[in-house]
C-alpha cells in the first residue's frame, strides 16, 4: 500500500475508533452522576486537608521536653517544660491551646479526637519546599530523581479512575474543593482537574454566570469537534458548579454557628467549608493551605510566643472551632481531618532564633472519637540519631496515612491504592472504618486469621491461612515504616487452606497483610538473623 | 457554505493527510487566517487581506522574514537595568538587603515579561514572537530556579535575544548558543560544575528534553546512557556567567557574559556514545576559545552526528504539538517521520523545516484547522489584536497579570520540561477567568473602538447577515452552522430593523453599539473561541 493512502486511512479510522464512545455519550446528553453513584464513593465521608506550607517545626509543636538532647540542640528556642503544656504524657506548644475554643487541641487529644503521628516523612528527603510539597501532594517519591515530573495529585489520580467519561460526564457535586486561588496539584489528573478551587462562593458564582454555551455539542469526529466539545464541557461545568456551590453556600451559611469562628484566615475558610457541608454539598475532600511556616529566623521570642506560636494558634482555632460547629451541626462523625507539611525543621537551631529545612516531622489527624484512634503514634523523635543533614529520620511513610484515608474513607481497594502510588503501604490503624458490614474472607484458627511461623524466625517463613470466601488475594509483606517489602501474591485464589513459604534476608519487624476486596488482615512477625 | 458541506468536500484532502507536498492553491481568507494564527498570533482584522491570493510559500516569507531582523527595542526602564549587576542576594547579606535586591529582580522580571507580551500584540510582519516562544517552550528557563534563587532578569533578557536570533537557524546552532547562554548556565547548574564535581543536570536535560529524548521516537531504543551523561558533563565543566556584583573570579567589564574558569575544567579525555571521542587537552589548550570549540561544540556535534535522526524526530514531534495539534495521543507519526527526515536532510535548518510545514497540504487540510486550544498567551494577545486595544490601557487587570492568572507565566514554566499545554490550559478555574477578561475588554473599550472594529469589515454597509458572517469568519476558527449565524444576527440587531441598523452604524447609534457588544460577548463565550 502506498504511504499516502495508508495515512489517509489511519487518520480517519483511528479517529473514528477512538472517539466513538465519548462522542456517542456526548451526543446523547451531558451526564451528571450523583456522587453516591460513583463507585466506592457511596458514603458521606469528608476529608479536610490543611497544608502547613513552609515546613512546620514539629519539634516545637509537640515538644520532646523529657529529652535533654532537645535542649542541647536548641539552646535558644528549646521550649522549657514550664512553658509547654503537658497533656497526658506529651508536651504541646501553648499555641495549640491558649485562647482556643475549649482549650483547643489539648481537649481534643484528651477526648481521643486527635491523633498525633510522629516521624512522618519519606526516603531520601529533599530540602526544597516546592519539590517536597509536590512529593506530598502527588503521593510519588521520586527519591532525588529530579527528572520525574510530578504533574498529578494522589487524589486526582484516584478520582480520575472513578470517572471514565470525564469531562463529558461529571459528578453532581465537585469531588474536591480547594479553598484557594488555584487548583492544587493534589486534585490534578491527566483527564483534567478532579475538583474546583474557590475562595468566595459569591465571586465564583458571578464568574460562572452565563458560561454555559448556548450552542449544542458537535457530533463530528474531527479534532475540532473533539476540542469544541471539551471546552463546551468545561464551560458548562464552570457555571454548573458555580451554581451548585452558591446554592449550598446560601442554604448552609444560615445553618452553621457562625459566631464560633474567629477572624483568622484559616478559621474563615473552615467556616466556608462548614457552610458548604451544612448546605448539603457532597464534596469528599476540602483542601486549604496556610503559609509562612518557613521559620528560619525569630520563630519564637523570649517568652516563646511569636511567629510559630501564632501560626499554630490559627491552626488550633480553625480545627477546634470547626469541630465544635460540626458537632452541633451533627456531622462531626463524617469528618476526618489531617495536617500536612512538606517537611519538619532541622533538629538544632540556627543561631537566628530559627531553624532550617528539615525532614521527618509530625502530623495531626482529627475527627470524632468514634472513628479516629486518638493518641500519640510512633516513637518519640530520636534526637541522637539524625540524618547527615541533622534532620529527624522518618518512621512512617506519609503515604501510609493516605492509604488509610483511601481505604477507610474513600472506599479504595488495595490494588486501586497501589495504582495510585505505584507501590503499596500498610495502614497504621489511626482511623477506624465507618462501615462495619465488610464481609469476612478468612476463617480464624485459634483466634488467629493469619499465622506466620516460626515467629520470631530466621528468615525462612511460612504464612498459613484458611480462605473460605474466594476472591483476588493480595498478600504483601511490609516493613515497620509501612513500606512494601515483598509481594507474595496478587491473584485469584479459590477456597482452601494455604501455606505459602517466603524468605526475608534481613532482621527486623515486619507485617504481613492479606487483603481481599476491601478487607485486610494483618499479622506482625520478627526476623532475627 | 455550511460546515457540513465543507466536511463533504474533505474526501480528497483526507487522503493527502500526512504529506509534505506543497499546498500551491492561492490562499483564501480562511486559510490566510489559519496560517497567521498558527505562525503568529490572531492577526488584526486588516492584517489578513494582504495574504489572500498569495501562495502559502509567498505568505510564509512575508510572515517570518529571514531571521536577521532586529530585536525589538527594550523599554527605557529596561535599559536602565539591563547592564547593571547586583550583589548575590543569597550571599550572606542582611535580610533587608536581600529583600531589596530580590524585590528589584521581581520588578524587572515583570517589566521584561510585559515587554515580551507587548511585542507580541504589536508585532507586524516579518514577525518573530511565536517562533521565539516555541524555542522558549523547549529550552525552558525559570526565573525562580532551584526554588530559592532568582535568575537576574538581565540574563533572562539576553536568553530571549539568543532565542530570537536563532529562531530560524539550524537547530544545532540553537543548541550551541543556548548551552553557553548565561541564564541556562545558571538555571541548569553548569554554574556550579567543576572538575572535582561535574554537575550532570544540564547534560541530562540537553539530551532528554532539549534534543533527543530518552528513547528514539520511532524505534524506542535508548538514546543515551548514564555514562554519556557523566562524560558529557565533564566536557561542560568550567563555564560561568557574570551574574553578580563582586562575583568571585568573574572578569570585569563583562556583565552578564559567559566566561571560562580553566581551573574548573576537566582536561581529561571523554568518550560520549559510540564514536564520540574528545581527547585530553594540555594546559595551553585549556582556554575559553579552544575549549568552546573542542569540547562544548564538540559535545553537540557528537549528539547530532550520532543521534541525528532521533533529534530530528524528537524536535519534529515538538513542532507538531506546538504548531499543529497538541493532543499527545494524536501525533501523526508518519508526518513527524517525514518532517524529521526533511530536517535531517537539511542541516536541521528551522527556516526550511517551518517553511516545509507551513506550506504543506497537511497543514492546510481540514482536520488541522481549528483544532488547537489557545494557550493563555494566544488567547490574550489574540483578543488585544482583534479589538485593537492594549489590555494594560483599560485600567483593569492588565495583560501580564491576566496571562499569569491563566497559568502561563513566561519564563516561569512549571518545571524544566515546560508547560504541559493542551487541555491543561482550560479548567473550571481558568475558563471563567478567560471569559471574564474577554468580557471585560469588550465592556471597557470605547464606543468609537466598537464602531471602528465593525468598520474593518466592508459588509457593514451591505447587510447584517453578511457582516455577521464575515465577523464570525474572522473571530472563530471555522465556519459555523446557519443556525448559529442566525442567532448571532438576532443578537447584533438588538431589536432594530435591518435598515435602522445599517444606517445606525454611521451615526454611532447607541442600540447598534449595544448590539455589537452583545454579539462580541456571545462570540467570545462560544466554545470555538478557545480554539484556533
Amino acid at each position: 500500500m502506498r504511504r499516502r493512502k495508508f495515512i489517509g486511512m489511519t487518520a480517519t479510522t483511528t479517529a473514528g475508533l477512538v472517539l466513538a464512545p465519548s462522542i456517542l455519550k456526548a451526543r446523547k446528553s451531558f451526564g451528571i452522576i450523583p456522587n453516591e453513584k460513583i463507585t466506592s464513593l457511596d458514603n458521606d465521608n469528608i476529608i479536610i486537608i490543611i497544608e502547613l506550607f513552609g515546613g512546620n517545626d514539629g519539634l516545637n509543636t509537640i515538644i520532646p521536653a523529657d529529652d535533654d538532647e532537645y535542649y542541647k540542640l536548641r539552646p535558644t528556642i528549646g521550649m522549657p517544660k514550664t512553658i509547654a503544656i503537658k497533656v497526658n504524657d506529651i508536651y504541646m506548644n501553648p499555641g495549640l491551646v491558649q485562647g482556643v475554643q475549649n482549650n483547643g487541641l489539648q481537649r481534643m487529644f484528651e477526648d481521643g479526637r486527635l491523633a498525633i503521628i510522629e516521624g512522618i516523612g519519606y526516603d531520601q528527603p529533599t530540602l526544597s519546599h516546592f519539590r517536597s510539597e509536590d512529593i506530598w501532594l502527588s503521593g510519588i517519591n521520586p527519591k532525588n530523581n529530579n527528572n520525574v515530573k510530578l504533574l498529578e495529585g494522589w487524589l486526582g489520580r484516584y478520582f480520575a479512575a472513578k470517572l471514565p467519561n470525564f469531562p463529558v460526564e461529571i459528578p453532581e457535586h465537585p469531588l474536591t474543593i480547594a479553598i484557594d486561588g488555584s487548583i492544587p496539584l493534589l486534585s490534578k489528573s491527566d483527564k483534567g482537574h478532579m475538583g474546583i478551587a474557590l475562595t468566595d462562593p459569591d465571586e465564583f458564582y458571578k464568574l460562572g454566570v452565563g458560561l454555559t454555551p448556548v450552542d449544542p455539542l458537535l457530533t463530528g469526529t474531527e479534532y475540532y469537534d473533539k476540542e469544541f466539545n471539551f471546552v463546551h464541557a468545561i464551560a458548562r461545568q464552570s457555571e454548573y458548579y458555580s451554581t451548585v456551590v452558591k446554592n449550598a453556600y446560601d442554604t448552609g451559611k444560615t445553618k452553621i454557628n457562625a459566631n464560633l469562628y474567629s477572624t483568622g484566615g484559616l478559621s474563615q475558610k473552615m467556616k466556608l467549608i462548614s457552610s458548604l457541608i451544612a448546605g448539603g454539598l457532597k464534596t469528599n475532600v476540602y483542601f486549604m493551605k496556610l503559609s509562612n511556616f518557613d521559620s528560619h529566623a525569630q520563630q519564637a521570642d523570649a517568652s516563646f510566643t511569636g511567629g510559630h506560636f501564632t501560626l499554630l494558634n490559627q491552626v488550633a482555632k480553625a480545627i477546634s472551632e470547626f469541630m465544635e460547629d460540626a458537632a452541633i451541626g451533627g456531622y462531626s462523625e463524617r469528618i476526618t481531618g489531617m495536617t500536612t507539611s512538606e517537611f519538619g525543621r532541622r533538629a538544632y537551631d540556627n543561631g537566628s532564633r530559627g531553624t532550617d529545612h528539615g525532614a521527618a516531622s509530625m502530623q495531626f489527624i482529627f475527627g470524632s472519637d468514634k472513628f479516629v484512634n486518638g493518641g500519640y503514634w510512633n516513637n518519640r523523635p530520636k534526637l541522637t540519631d539524625l540524618d547527615v543533614n541533622g534532620n529527624v529520620k522518618y518512621q512512617t511513610d506519609y503515604r501510609v496515612i493516605y492509604t488509610e484515608l483511601l481505604e477507610k474513607r474513600l472506599g479504595a481497594t488495595p490494588s486501586e491504592i497501589t495504582s495510585v502510588f505505584g507501590e503499596s503501604f500498610l495502614p497504621l490503624n489511626v482511623l477506624k472504618d465507618r462501615t462495619v458490614s465488610v464481609e469476612e474472607y478468612l476463617k480464624p484458627n485459634f483466634n488467629e486469621y493469619l499465622r506466620i511461623s516460626p515467629n520470631p524466625g530466621t528468615g525462612n517463613q511460612v504464612l498459613s491461612f484458611e480462605l473460605y470466601n474466594p476472591g483476588v488475594v493480595n498478600i504483601t509483606i511490609f516493613n515497620i515504616n509501612g513500606k512494601e517489602e515483598l509481594i507474595l501474591q496478587n491473584n485469584y485464589l479459590g477456597a482452601g487452606v494455604y501455606e505459602i513459604p517466603f524468605s526475608i534476608n534481613r532482621s527486623g519487624t515486619f507485617i504481613c497483610s492479606v487483603a481481599i476486596n476491601k478487607k485486610r488482615y494483618v499479622s506482625k512477625f520478627i526476623i532475627l538473623k | 457554505m455550511k460546515r457540513r458541506d465543507l466536511l463533504n468536500l474533505t474526501g480528497n484532502d483526507e487522503k493527502l493527510l500526512g504529506t509534505l507536498d506543497e499546498y500551491t492553491t492561492p490562499l483564501d481568507y480562511a486559510k490566510s487566517l489559519h496560517l497567521l494564527r498558527r505562525l503568529s498570533f490572531h492577526p488584526a482584522p486588516d492584517q489578513v487581506a494582504q495574504f489572500v491570493g498569495k501562495t502559502a510559500a509567498e505568505a510564509f516569507e512575508i510572515i517570518v522574514g529571514n531571521g536577521t531582523e532586529s530585536v525589538p527595542e527594550p523599554t527605557s526602564s529596561m535599559k536602565s537595568w539591563l547592564d547593571v549587576l547586583e550583589e548575590d542576594p543569597l550571599d550572606n547579606l542582611p535580610n533587608d538587603v536581600r529583600a531589596e535586591i530580590e524585590g528589584r529582580h521581581k520588578e524587572h522580571f515583570n517589566e521584561f515579561t510585559a515587554w515580551w507580551l507587548d511585542n507580541m500584540s504589536s508585532e507586524t510582519f516579518p514577525c518573530q514572537e511565536k517562533l521565539t516562544l516555541f524555542l522558549h517552550s523547549i529550552w525552558c528557563i525559570e526565573f525562580a530556579y532551584d526554588t530559592l534563587a532568582f535568575l537576574p532578569p538581565p540574563l533572562l533578557y539576553r536568553n530571549n535575544v539568543t532565542l530570537r536570533k536563532n529562531r530560524l537557524a539550524d537547530y544545532k546552532t540553537v543548541a550551541r548558543d543556548v548551552t553557553l547562554d548565561g541564564a541556562m548556565i545558571m538555571y541548569q547548574s553548569l554554574f556550579y560544575s567543576g572538575k572535582a564535581a561535574p554537575n550532570e543536570n544540564y547534560m541530562r536535560e540537553l539530551m532528554e528534553l532539549f534534543t533527543m529524548g530518552i528513547g528514539d521516537l520511532s524505534t524506542g531504543a535508548a538514546n543515551y546512557t548514564e555514562g554519556d551523561i557523566r562524560e558529557g558533563a565533564r566536557a561542560l565543566t568550567g563555564w560561568r556567567t557574570v551574574a553578580y556584583l563582586g562575583q568571585n573570579g568573574a572578569p570585569s567589564n563583562r556583565p552578564f557574559e559567559t566566561f571560562f574558569m580553566k581551573s574548573q575544567h576537566d582536561t581529561n579525555a571523554k568518550k560520549i556514545m559510540q564514536f564520540g571521542q574528545i581527547p585530553a587537552i594540555t594546559d595551553d589548550e585549556n582556554t575559553e576559545d579552544l575549549v568552546k570549540n573542542t569540547e562544548v561544540y564538540k559535545v553537540i556535534d557528537i549528539l547530532f552526528n550520532e543521534k541525528g535522526m532521533s533529534i530530528a524526530r524528537f524536535i519534529s514531534e515538538k513542532i507538531f504539538r506546538f504548531f499543529i495539534y497538541s493532543d499527545p495521543g494524536a501525533v501523526n507519526l508518519t508526518f513527524v517521520e517525514d518532517l524529521a527526515q526533511y530536517m535531517f536532510d537539511n542541516t536541521f535548518n528551522l527556516k526550511k523545516v517551518f517553511k516545509k510545514l507551513f506550506t504543506s497540504q497537511f497543514f492546510f487540510s481540514d482536520p488541522i484547522r481549528g483544532s488547537q486550544i489557545k494557550t493563555p498567551v494566544e488567547f490574550m494577545i489574540g483578543l488585544e489584536k482583534m479589538l485593537g486595544v492594549d489590555y494594560d490601557s483599560l485600567g483593569s487587570v492588565g495583560t501580564r497579570p491576566a496571562v499569569s492568572s491563566l497559568e502561563q507565566i513566561l519564563y516561569t514554566p512549571p518545571n524544566v520540561a515546560g508547560w504541559k499545554a493542551y487541555r491543561t490550559w482550560i479548567s473550571t478555574s481558568t475558563y471563567p477567568l478567560r471569559a471574564k477578561y474577554a468580557k471585560d475588554m469588550i465592556t471597557k473599550i470605547t464606543n468609537e473602538q466598537i464602531i471602528a472594529f465593525v468598520k474593518k469589515f466592508p459588509d457593514y454597509t451591505t447587510t447584517t447577515a453578511k457582516l455577521v458572517s464575515a465577523m464570525v469568519d474572522y473571530l472563530l476558527p471555522l465556519k459555523v452552522s446557519q443556525a448559529r449565524l442566525d442567532k448571532f444576527q438576532t443578537i447584533i440587531l438588538n431589536g432594530l430593523s435591518e435598515t435602522q441598523w445599517i444606517g445606525g452604524v454611521g451615526t454611532n447609534n447607541a442600540k447598534v453599539i449595544e448590539g455589537i457588544r452583545a454579539f462580541l460577548t456571545s462570540a467570545v463565550l462560544s466554545p470555538d473561541f478557545q480554539l484556533c
